[in-house]
């Protein structure tokens, strides 16, 4: 095989498989709509290009199964057969095993698949009288060549390939089904073999752009991930040398200098947002995604679900989508497969409409990302928590837990209430797992429920992972950054009466709340303390509102906000729990950020806390 | 095939020996932002051309202490590149590279009660003396191997 065939063959399993997405979403959305013919077409024509376009590059199995999809596809648009639930069903099944074998292909190009099983559902469809009948693949294929032949001479003589494709599949769509429907009688089998020379006038064009998407003119290009990713570490480095310079120009007065400066902090923070917006994606593939497993999953525990996103028109990090994923899908299944009551009599029962309401939200709240997963089902009960945290040996004692905390321990390592491990979503992964993917990219997962009403998962994650508005701070003779984000307010203490109170260690009283004040500097240098070994007198206080309650954290000084590159730090350092990265600061001196909440919620801390109080 | 060459390296008055292959490069002793609660061997972070790194002191990491100042100290710190990612190590000097025949490196006898024999990966045979190979991948593990004290229990 040569590097062009090569090359030919892999462009078009990556073309196909952005394609199946979109043909997926069709799918999805063929239940729900008023006017299926429109997304039918759409659906036949993703159908037809995967189909000659894997026979040009030589897939046979696909362009074999495309063709027997392609066909059932024509019944349901031409009406011959009604749409129902069950052929959708069989229409995503079979973009599953496209999906599947272009993956696999992807893999080995010379893979080859078995997929009599599907055809042979797709048979019945097509003919459910009986016996599958035996088609002529071949003689089929050339009466659907005749028309790409007769419309590349029609075509103005354009060197741009993909333009003649595009052209011919928003031009005359109309003519090739009318076409592939007639009877028909020659079979010609030159025009495959003419097609072959030159098959990159096959490659599937995004349908997107084929169709209806004419205002939107701006050209898209693909761009390799690890190119962006040099970029923003590039414009990163930009972003620090800037600010050391204007950290230094603070020495000198020549003007034109100072205006310069000023000049290029302006230019390098566009430059800098353009970068990062580079990678910045919709979440919409997402919930796609999630829509297809709710689907799935609700008829797979036979139960009727009404499944409502929004703000899928969201964008952002790459990461995120990456690892937002996972953690949604399996929420997601467990909130129809446990959260929703197990029939719609019991449902009825309690007072609530027949079908299960989940909904999916997700939403930005100051610089951060919001996802809710929303379920009316019948809420997790905390004392059933409770008792399986015993017996399974996840804590010692429930005593004097409250609610909400044994609600949190089904996040615990291990941790499954389900008696019996269903096939929906007992697939070994607890939602520890979904706690830890959260917390890889930064953000945090709770889940608030109210028996007999549902279920709330909500999941945070700071908008961008590589730049945050931090807030410089002094404590122990070094500097720290945190995150602008945790801050609540910031209190000068020398205005403020601090008071000693036993058991409850330092605290002051704002608003009427009583907040105790801890010592970032003695926190990072011998861990959990209660007295603040030094004055706090002259000290600032950042305000910081953790899991349970609001603290204050005493630092020396508060030096300035800068919007800082967040840089990763070592494997090692990185398992330390309370720090977020390091970044660069104007000085060229690497700064530690710290996670104020992650390092004073530890669960130590808390429950000191707590006792003491109790005391 | 394995290669031969090695960055000959004097630690606390031992001749020791890396991988020259796993060597990026030898800079002067940067300013190093120190950690809170990290292993005392564990000097902090510093700066790279705008990457962060982890900088171990190799003279504490293998012998425990740092040892009195040496008039002639020319203390370096080799940036390596292990599994782990990249790190620096200050050494107190680095001297040649060594590029050795085959049967020049041998298996260490090591005492297995010494702490410092789990660093050591072979010996080289000099005419005048022994050089230590150093396990980088032990020497740069910060886990919980390495006595780490964590900031939150």
């Amino acid at each position: 095989m040569d590097d062009f065939e090569l090359e030919l063959k892999h462009d078009f399993i990556a073309e196909a498989l952005m394609n199946l997405e979109e043909a997926e979403q069709a799918f999805m959305e063929l239940e729900t709509s008023t006017h299926p013919s429109e997304l039918l077409n759409k659906i036949f024509r993703l159908a037809h290009n995967l189909k000659g376009g894997s026979r040009a590059v030589g897939f046979p199995d696909v362009a074999e199964f495309t063709h027997q999809l392609e066909n059932l596809v024509l019944k349901l648009k031409e009406g011959q057969i009604a749409l129902s639930p069950q052929n959708v069903t069989t229409l995503l099944k079979s973009n599953d095993r496209l999906m599947q074998m272009l993956s696999g292909l992807k893999d080995n190009l010379d893979a080859h698949f078995n997929n009599a099983d599907l055809i042979a559902e797709i048979q019945v469809w097509l003919d459910p009288s009986g016996a599958p009948v035996a088609v002529h693949a071949e003689l089929e294929v050339s009466v659907e060549f005749q028309a790409p032949l007769v419309e590349d001479a029609a075509a103005p003589s354009s060197q741009d390939a993909r333009f003649e494709v595009e052209s011919f599949f928003s031009g005359d769509m109309d003519e090739v089904v009318a076409l592939a429907g007639a009877p028909v009688v020659v079979a010609e089998p030159e025009p495959v073999a003419q097609l072959r020379p030159d098959p990159v006038k096959l490659a599937p064009a995004p349908a997107a752009k084929t169709h209806g998407s004419d205002k939107d003119k701006d050209e898209l290009v693909r761009v390799s991930l690890s190119k962006i990713e040099n970029l923003n570490n590039y414009v990163g480095e930009l972003i620090i040398l800037q600010s050391v310079l204007q950290q230094q120009s603070a020495d000198t007065k020549n003007p034109l200098l100072h205006a310069s400066i000023h000049q290029i902090s302006k230019l390098s923070k566009e430059i800098q947002a353009l970068s990062m917006s580079l990678r910045m994606f919709p979440i919409k593939p997402v919930f796609q995604k999630i829509n297809r497993v709710v689907r799935d999953t609700a008829q797979a525990v036979k139960k009727e679900v009404v499944f409502e996103t929004q703000g899928e028109e969201l964008e952002v990090d790459k990461s995120v989508i990456d690892h937002l994923g996972d953690p949604l899908v399996h929420i997601l299944r467990n909130a129809v497969d446990h959260g929703l009551e197990s029939s719609s009599e019991d449902r009825v029962r309690a007072g609530k409409s027949a079908k299960g309401n989940v909904t999916l939200k997700a939403f930005n709240e100051g610089n951060q990302l919001v996802v809710e997963v929303r379920d009316d089902g019948k809420g997790i009960d905390p004392n059933i928590i409770r008792e399986k945290a015993v017996q399974k040996g996840v804590i010692k004692t429930a005593a004097g837990m409250s609610d909400q905390d044994a609600i949190m321990l089904i996040f615990h390592p291990g941790f499954s209430t389900k008696s019996e491990t269903s096939e929906i979503s007992g697939r070994g992964v607890g939602m520890d797992v979904v706690k830890t993917n959260i917390e890889e990219i930064g953000g945090r997962v709770t889940v608030e429920s109210v028996v007999g009403v549902g279920s709330t998962f909500r999941i945070v994650i700071p908008l961008s992972l590589a730049v945050l508005d931090g807030l410089i701070v002094a404590a122990n003779n070094d500097t720290f950054v945190v995150p602008l984000n945790q801050i609540q307010e910031t209190l000068n203490l020398a205005r403020m009466k601090v008071s000693y109170i036993e058991g409850v260690g330092d605290c002051i009283e704002l608003r009427g709340a009583v907040i105790p004040i801890y010592s970032l500097a003695d926190r990072l240098r011998k861990g959990a303390s209660s007295r603040a070994s030094e004055s706090l007198k002259d000290k600032v206080a950042l305000l910081v509102k953790t899991k349970h309650c609001m603290m204050g954290i005493a630092v020396d000084d508060v030096v300035s906000t800068q919007q800082i590159v967040v840089k990763p730090l070592g494997e090692d350092i990185r398992k330390q729990k309370g720090w977020l990265g390091s970044c660069i600061l104007g000085d060229g001196r690497p700064t530690l950020i710290v996670n104020m909440t992650e390092l004073f919620e530890s669960d130590v801390t808390l429950k000191d806390w707590k006792e003491n109080v109790a005391a | 095939m394995t290669d031969n060459r090695f960055l000959e390296i004097s630690v606390s008055g031992q001749v020791c020996a890396l991988p020259l292959l796993s060597v990026r490069e030898v800079i002067s002793v940067p300013d190093i932002t120190a950690l809170p609660n990290m292993p005392a061997f564990f000097e902090g972070m510093m700066n790279l051309r705008g990457k962060i790194l982890g900088v171990v002191d190799l003279r504490k990491r293998i012998f425990g202490k740092k040892p009195a100042a040496n008039a002639d100290a020319r203390e370096v710190v080799v940036v390596v590149e292990t599994e782990r990612g990249e790190m620096g190590v200050i050494v107190d000097a680095v001297n040649r590279v060594l590029n050795l025949n085959e049967g020049e490196v041998v298996a260490a006898p090591v005492r297995e009660s010494d702490p410092v024999a789990k660093y050591v990966e072979g010996v080289i045979k000099k005419s005048d003396e022994l050089v230590l190979i150093l396990n980088m991948h032990r020497l740069l593990e910060i886990g919980p191997a390495g006595g780490t004290a964590r900031v939150a229990a």
